[in-house]
């Protein structure tokens, strides 16, 4: 943990990942409240999922309207104007939220596979953020438009948005086996909200290590001015990581990306349950 | 020539002014008098107020009717005050939301005090709702719930999910997201295939893909039914959840100010109404209470939505507010527009829409009123639009109903309120003028149901000792109350004879209070001026003339245009028919006596008399009558032997403004006599009054104008002691002549006959007598109606030498 002490959560953009699927608001709420708490710069960047336009060329696609729930055609021409018109609506959002809190802010939109477009236009300090996976009559359908799946397997530091876009109570863990100790609590002391004096600390596992961890979290966040409260988790899981975060009224789970029990499909099967934020540290 | 038998005696001056004794009223000044609480000689009308403020019974509302400035309304104030002081204090009426019928508010009774009472209760409770609601829902046992429920169902939904999306996958196949829908597609390693990849495939894999992705979407459709089914019941649960949270946030508080109110059932239901709504409502009420975001124009949107203040729908509109107790109220509406009388609703702008809800319900006059009096201007309330039909319509009914002036009439047909109607338990008292009174009895058939008690005030009051000291009272209460000077006893005398001469008779007092109250403010200005201390019977005097002063221009332009012979007036000499008659031009409260010369010319005829001024179209219906009358006392008193073979013409001379009245017809019969007789009339003498067909004298109005104004001319024209003014005999008593009047009359200079009939009337204007018919019925030589009836014979004998009557020569020509 003492080297903790220099380790910097610095961050150039927040990036809100934008797509048709209809989550843009919560993404772009999010975004700029994060930014803001940061003090970032805010761009939108809106995919358009190369996957859709095979879509629409393949002689055998199926398509279903949301609204009616009935099988209905499905074209490119179709598809070109509605991702303009969802580009310009999350634009408009953007610029609209971003104005109002003094951020400076940028747009664009990018066609491609969304893990592909995601890497390639951000940079190892930026922040990612998604939205949740969209829901059709309760249903997680559309696999968060593939961007969430896609966010969850790029390397960057990821926020996955809720509606309610409040950051300012967040439950850290911390793993005594992470190598992202210090930024997690720095990104944590960062997101505190002003005037808060408390920082809740959820220490995984057990044994010796577990407990040297939890004093040097103690002692790191009240030189920082915070009072820790601290709580363990023995058995980590996502569901028990979600009912925590829950139980103690908290509106962001801070988490590092190296956690054991969000390896593999750990992350997805996380942002998929969960239903506040979630940013994963890396 | 020596006066005639019959010439009436002059009057003394004594008879032409009663002063006041100022040593009788028995003090120094005002300020020893004890003030006067009761309306001097209003008796009868306070006796009917007494009756009418007494009697409990529908119907009996009063109407006090009397000039204006006779003091009703105060009269009215006082007794309807002291009435209502010492009768129960009536409810309280709220209006709240009808929950139901949003559009018909409710309208509840409370006892005085407890409707200002509710609403606090209300308001304090609506701010605890404000965040023990919130409060509620953020607690660590709602969230548990909230949680439980829709963990459950998501994990149900990410069950079925994941059924549909296993079995999708395992044949090849994905489910994909799109702007507008869901698409299932043939997937390989996470990517869509390509429409190349998918035409080199084998025909029969195509054709497995196709078929499968067909049965996949019949899958996926029943899951999205069984979803969306599933997702019905999670929000049925959750709106079950939010019922049982807000009842335990809730129900203890309004349980607790139920009990407040237990002895009031309407209030009991109300409230359990609110609870219900409440409970219901929550969701809808957390949502919309939350704070705005900082979207531009949301907080905007949403406060012209009402939605920044969901909790207003259970706020008290606190309509009559008796709080202040004192008795049954007291109200007077001074602007009796149909809203002011029977409330309104009030409309709030939205989107360029107004409306509107049971919070913008306005009192009225009757529900301030109600349980109590409402005192109303008759003639304001009759010149407001509908405002007539409308207290009549609540006074029927018994009920007040708010309702929009447009919905009445029909003229919108949008959805507004209909309040509940309140029932009405008040009197009115209508304050007016006689004209009013009598015009609504005749021709609003619903005017003597609704309004069974006059109040009928009386312009004057007879004057004697005892009421000139009740008047000195009354003086000494105006000036108390005006914060006047002390008037010294001769000048309340001298305002007491003012008093006489504004009811015009010297044997009574006028009871119009206010242009007296006027001489009184005035002569404390002068008196002030003078650095006095006290008002004296000068400051009074000076008060009088220069209120005539100021009202006096037209008064001075008509003696001007006399002396300047653009009028012509003789005040001297002899004329044959023509005389000085006498009228009054009133200018508001001010009215001054104008001489004007009246001309007759005989010639033969057929026994008319011809008004020139009715045949013109200036002349009115009373003065025509008045000309007539003449006829018939010339047919009467020359005609009953012969025919009259007269016609007779009269004119106004100079005048262009039409005459009305019959108080010139003493003068028009003289006038047309001395035609007749050809007898001068002495021009120094001006006549008034009217007369019967047997030539008796009847009394005028305006003597006392009348008279001045023709010494006012002879003043000017120069007094030479012949020049006077004859009055009929009944218009002694109204005589309260000017001082300069008196004086001239005092020093012979000018006099005033009072004569009884025409006979009288000629002796005074010719100076000679008229005659008296002997035993055979024939009047003596030389005498004027001697005269008279020779010319009246030669006209007739004139008309026999054409061998026909008059008519029979016409009919032929």
């Amino acid at each position: 943990m003492t080297r903790a002490e220099d380790v910097e959560f610095r961050v150039a953009r927040v990036i809100a990942a934008l797509d048709a699927s209809g989550g843009d608001i919560a993404t772009v709420g999010a975004a700029v409240e994060f930014a803001a708490r940061l003090g970032a710069e805010v761009a939108g960047l809106f995919i358009e999922d190369a996957n859709l336009f095979r879509l629409a060329a393949l002689p055998v696609t199926r398509h279903l309207a949301l609204r009616s729930q009935a099988p209905s055609a499905f074209d490119a021409a179709r598809l070109e104007a509605d991702l303009r018109a969802g580009a310009a609506r999350a634009e408009a959002e953007l610029g609209a939220a971003a104005t109002r809190r003094g951020l400076r802010w940028s747009f664009r939109v990018v066609r491609g596979l969304p893990a592909a477009e995601l890497t390639a236009a951000t940079v190892v300090e930026d922040v990612l953020v998604v939205g949740p996976p969209p829901r059709v009559s309760g249903l997680p359908l559309g696999l968060g438009g593939a961007l969430a799946l896609a966010a969850c397997r790029c390397t960057r530091t990821l926020l996955m948005a809720t509606a309610s876009a409040r950051i300012g109570r967040p439950l850290v863990v911390l793993d005594a086996g992470s190598a992202l100790t210090a930024r997690v609590l720095t990104a944590a002391a960062r997101l505190a909200a002003p005037g808060q004096a408390e920082v809740a600390l959820l220490i995984l596992g057990g044994g010796r290590e577990a407990a040297l961890l939890e004093q040097d979290a103690a002692a790191w966040l009240s030189r920082r001015g915070f009072r820790p409260l601290i709580g363990r988790l023995e058995r980590p899981s996502a569901t028990a990581l979600l009912g925590r975060m829950h139980a103690g009224g908290h509106d962001v789970l801070v988490l590092p990306a190296d956690l054991p029990s969000i390896a593999e499909d750990g992350l997805e099967a996380l942002m998929t349950a969960a239903d506040g934020q979630v940013l994963v540290v890396r | 020539m020596a006066e005639p038998a019959r010439l009436p005696s002059p009057l003394p001056a004594e008879a032409l002014y009663r002063t006041c004794d100022a040593a009788g009223l028995g003090f120094v000044t005002t300020d020893e008098l004890v003030p006067l609480d009761e309306a001097l000689g209003q008796d009868r009308a306070v006796e009917a107020v007494g009756f009418g403020l007494g009697i409990r019974r529908p119907g009996y509302n009063i109407v006090a009717i009397g000039p204006p400035g006779i003091g009703k309304r105060s009269l009215i104030d006082r007794h309807v005050r002291t009435h209502a002081a010492s009768e129960p204090t009536p409810a309280d009426w709220v209006y709240v939301n009808n929950f139901a019928e949003p559009h018909k508010p409710r309208a509840l009774s409370l006892p005085p005090g407890r409707g200002s009472a509710l609403k606090r209760d209300i308001q304090a409770l609506i701010e605890e709702l404000r965040t023990a609601l919130p409060a509620a829902f953020e607690s660590d046992d709602y969230r548990a719930r909230r949680q439980t429920i829709d963990g459950s169902f998501k994990q149900r939904h990410d069950q079925i999910f994941r059924q549909i999306e296993h079995e999708a996958k395992e044949r090849g196949i994905g489910i994909i997201r799109t702007p507008v829908g869901l698409a299932l597609a043939p997937m390989r390693n996470d990517e869509v295939l390509a429409p190349e990849a998918f035409h080199k495939l084998p025909e029969e894999e195509r054709n497995r893909l196709t078929l499968e992705m067909g049965q996949v979407q019949e899958k996926l459709q029943a899951a999205l039914e069984q979803a969306a089914k599933l997702e019905g019941e999670r929000r049925e649960r959750v709106r079950e959840l939010h019922r049982e949270v807000t009842r335990n946030a809730i129900g203890y508080r309004l349980d607790a100010l139920a009990r407040g109110y237990a002895d009031l059932p309407a209030v009991v239901a109300h409230l359990e109404v609110v609870e219900r709504d409440l409970v219901d409502n929550a969701e809808t009420l957390l949502a919309q209470s939350a704070p705005p975001s900082d979207a531009p124009g949301e907080a905007l949107a949403r406060r012209a939505l009402g939605e920044a203040r969901p909790f207003d729908r259970y706020q008290v509109n606190l309509l009559v507010d008796r709080s202040a107790g004192g008795g049954a109220p007291v109200v007077s509406e001074d602007h009796p527009m149909v809203q002011n009388l029977i409330g309104r609703i009030e409309y709030r702008p939205m989107f360029g829409n107004l409306v509107t809800d049971f919070s913008l319900i306005k009192p009225g006059a009757l529900h301030q009123a109600n349980g109590g009096y409402l005192v109303l201007d008759a003639r304001r309330v009759l010149m407001q639009p509908f405002a007539w039909e409308e207290l009549k319509r609540a006074l029927r009914a018994r009920q007040v109903q708010i309702r929009s002036l447009a919905d009445s009439l029909g003229l919108v047909s949008t959805v507004t309120l209909q309040p509940e109607p309140i029932p009405l338990d008040l009197k009115v008292v209508l304050t007016g003028d006689r004209l009013l009174h009598y015009l609504l009895a005749e021709l609003d058939p619903d005017y003597g149901e609704l309004f069974k008690v006059a109040a009928d005030f009386e312009d004057d009051l007879p004057r004697g000792a005892g009421s000139e000291a009740g008047y000195a009272r009354l003086i000494a209460s105006i000036a108390r109350r005006e914060g006047l000077l002390a008037l010294d006893a001769p000048a309340v005398a001298r305002a007491i004879e003012h008093g006489a001469r504004l009811a015009g008779d010297h044997a009574k007092i006028t009871a119009h209070l206010e242009p007296m109250a006027d001489l009184l403010r005035e002569a404390d200005h002068l008196a002030r001026g003078d650095a006095s201390t006290r008002i004296g019977a000068a400051d009074v005097q000076r008060a009088i003339d220069r209120q005539q002063r100021r009202a006096g221009r037209l008064r001075e332009r008509a003696l001007e245009r006399i002396a300047n012979g653009t009028v012509l007036i003789d005040t001297a000499g002899e004329r044959v028919g023509q005389v000085n008659g006498l009228s009054v031009i009133p200018l508001g409260g001010f009215a001054f006596g104008h001489p004007s010369r009246i001309t007759a010319r005989v010639r033969l005829g057929r026994g008319q008399v011809i008004d020139i001024e009715r045949e013109v179209k200036l002349g009115g219906p009373l003065h025509s009558k008045g000309v007539l009358i003449l006829a018939g006392f010339l047919g009467g008193r020359f005609g009953r032997e012969r025919p009259l073979a007269l016609s007779a013409s009269l004119v106004f001379e100079q005048s262009y403004g039409g005459v009305e009245g019959d108080s010139a017809s003493m003068a028009e019969l003289c006038a047309i006599l001395s035609a007749l007789a050809e007898v001068p009339i002495r021009q120094g003498i001006a006549i008034t009054g009217s007369v019967n067909q047997h030539g008796a004298a009847q009394p005028i109005g305006g003597v006392n104008e009348k008279i001045e104004g023709f010494f006012d001319v002879c003043r000017q024209a120069g007094l030479d002691g012949r020049q006077g003014v004859a009055i009929p005999e009944a218009n002694r008593r109204h005589l309260m002549l000017r001082r300069d009047v008196v004086e001239a009359v005092a020093a012979g200079k000018f006099f005033i006959h009072a004569v009884s009939d025409v006979d009288q009337a000629l002796a005074v204007l010719t100076g000679r007598d008229p005659g008296t018919r002997d035993s055979e019925g024939r009047y003596g030589a030389g005498t004027l109606y001697r005269r008279v009836e020779e010319a009246l014979v030669k006209l007739a004998a004139t008309v026999r030498e054409f061998g026909a009557s008059p008519e029979t020569k016409e009919r032929a020509s």
